[in-house]
């Protein structure tokens, strides 16, 4: 019998509605092994199991909703329960209006139970999973390196099983960057595809909403329950919502596009090697690939910086000028880099985001219709790696995600194998607006033909005495 | 585009204006370490016409949807 904690998402829903798991059970083997993990990788900002199985076993048996007690995290970036959240940090604190996220809304009118919030890098501005106020994330499958960002404490929760699923939100890579480093699958969707209100921003013209777990297949039955049109979020759109949860049709006839020299010149080697042999899994599932030329990207990821860098610097401005040692020295730093930008670059920024739409759709995903691109230059890095070159590495890794989120179409991000270390190597397929389900059934058939996902950390504790 | 915009002297003086405290050799260096970004993003700017408007990524992607 498999310890109930190391079940995902399809798995729970299947045994809980059938009678094969009791509900309560379920939420209460999640919170202690979420307590279990939380000592070893600091995965969580506030934790409180006792609450989430009394939340279950008030909801009793009658019609369930379609998460009937499946637990799950949010990153410490929304408001819920009435409860403001850290965003990362214990001392500053910003003007949030108290918005109930409907996202997590919508998780709870479905049944799901949240047992906390999860660590991230302050303001979730960084890529790295370390936090001086409340200590850093720990990479599940070791410990000396970093889980990644910024939501770290998400994807290192999932992957340790503390939790079979986590909403998070992205940037410029925040899902997809930890979830590659940390072995587990997470979907940025389109621009608006996911209500974003009652989560505190980075930036107001790129951040999602999105979702980390075990598996495709888990990732889509979440995104059914929170996908849809939010009339008092401005950033939402009115698109139809499939039904993700039997999202099929795998990747036959599926033309996938590559650029093979962008692989070498921006990864360590073992991506690269990881990538021909992905490619060579969807092969024998059936995708055509081609050949695609992708160097706009560069373009747009010079032109993602200047828009995060001033919109972040928007939201900070004030708690920069009065709360300033507050701030940590990394963000701080990272704030002060849009004190060289003009009002006017803001807007061309803006201006340069409609093209960048414009240039993918009629340029790579014209020929594809999807592309296979890395989250990542390299596997997990260590804190002493991290401390020698922490700009090198964060923007080693960002500059694989920003063009995603500056052009505003979705990506997911899926484990791929294990390097010579034994760390997890992620890669992405990136698709036209609204292609969820395509990028979903397209990582589903992949996850049906190899195993990377369901490996877990060795966890707990052997390799930490 | 001049090189002046940049250059840590507009930054200090930036930073003074929004009452955020930063010293010369600070802004020296965030002078040096975001030219590489705006030098690519002007090139791309340069290429903008008066038709390219802020709108039109969510444009897009509504259009998109409808398709």
């Amino acid at each position: 019998m498999r310890e109930i904690w190391t079940l995902g998402v399809e798995d729970l829903v299947q045994a809980i509605h059938a009678g094969e798991l009791d509900a309560v059970e379920v939420v209460r083997a999640f919170a202690e092994r979420a307590a279990e993990v939380d000592g070893l990788v600091n995965c969580f900002i506030t934790l409180d199991g006792a609450a989430a199985t009394e939340r279950a076993a008030g909801l009793g048996p009658g019609s369930p909703g379609p998460l009937h007690c499946v637990p799950y995290a949010y990153k410490d970036v929304f408001v819920h329960g009435g409860a403001t959240p850290s965003v990362g940090s214990r001392d500053v604190s910003l003007p949030v209006r108290g918005r109930a996220s409907p996202v997590l809304d919508r998780l709870d009118a479905a049944g799901a139970i949240a047992l906390g919030a999860c660590n991230l890098d302050p303001f979730a501005y960084a890529a790295t999973g370390v936090n001086p106020d409340f200590g850093d994330t720990l990479n599940p499958w070791d410990p000396t390196r970093i889980a990644g960002g910024s939501s770290g404490g998400a994807a290192a929760a999932v992957a340790a099983g503390a939790v079979p699923f986590a909403v998070g939100t992205d940037a410029g890579g925040s899902i997809r960057i930890p979830a590659a480093l940390c072995g587990v699958t997470g979907l940025k969707p389109t621009l608006g595809r996911i209500p974003r209100r009652g989560a505190v921003p980075l930036t107001y013209s790129q951040d999602t909403v999105g979702i980390l777990a075990r598996s495709a297949r888990d990732v889509a039955l979440v995104l059914g329950t929170v996908a849809g049109h939010d009339p008092d979020d401005p950033s939402s759109i009115p698109a139809p919502v499939p039904a993700y949860a039997v999202a099929h049709g795998g990747c036959e006839g599926l033309r996938i596009g590559v650029d093979t020299d962008a692989f070498a010149a921006r990864t360590m080697p073992q991506i690269a090697t990881t990538a021909e042999s992905v490619l060579g899994v969807f092969t024998r599932l059936g995708a055509e690939l081609i050949e695609v030329d992708l160097a706009l990207l560069e373009g747009f990821d010079a032109a993602a910086a200047v828009l995060t860098w001033a919109e972040a610097l928007a939201i900070h401005e004030r708690g920069l000028e009065t709360q300033t040692s507050r701030y940590p020295p990394t963000i701080r730093a990272r704030l002060e880099s849009a004190l060289a930008v003009h009002g006017a670059d803001h807007v061309n920024a803006l201006r340069l985001q409609g093209r960048s739409i414009a240039q993918l759709l009629e340029g790579p995903l014209s020929t594809a219709d999807v592309l296979l691109v890395p989250t990542v230059s390299s596997s997990a890095v260590t804190f002493d790696a991290l401390r020698r070159d922490a700009v090198g590495v964060s923007i080693g890794h960002l500059r694989l995600n920003r063009p995603f989120n500056f052009a505003g179409v979705p990506a997911l991000a899926f484990p791929a194998g294990f390097d010579a270390d034994g760390l997890p190597v992620g890669l992405q397929l990136v698709g036209r607006p609204w292609a969820e389900e395509q990028l979903l059934a397209c990582v589903a058939a992949y996850q049906e033909a190899t195993d990377w996902h369901r490996r877990l950390p060795p966890l707990p504790p052997a390799h930490l005495e | 585009m001049s090189e002046r915009r940049r250059d840590s002297a507009w930054i200090v003086a930036v930073a003074a204006s929004r009452g955020i405290a930063l010293n010369a050799d600070r802004a020296e260096e965030i002078a040096a370490q975001v030219a590489p970004t705006l030098e690519r993003f002007d090139a791309l700017v340069a290429e903008l016409s008066v038709d390219d408007d802020i709108g039109e990524l969510r444009r897009r992607l509504v259009a998109e949807a409808d398709a």
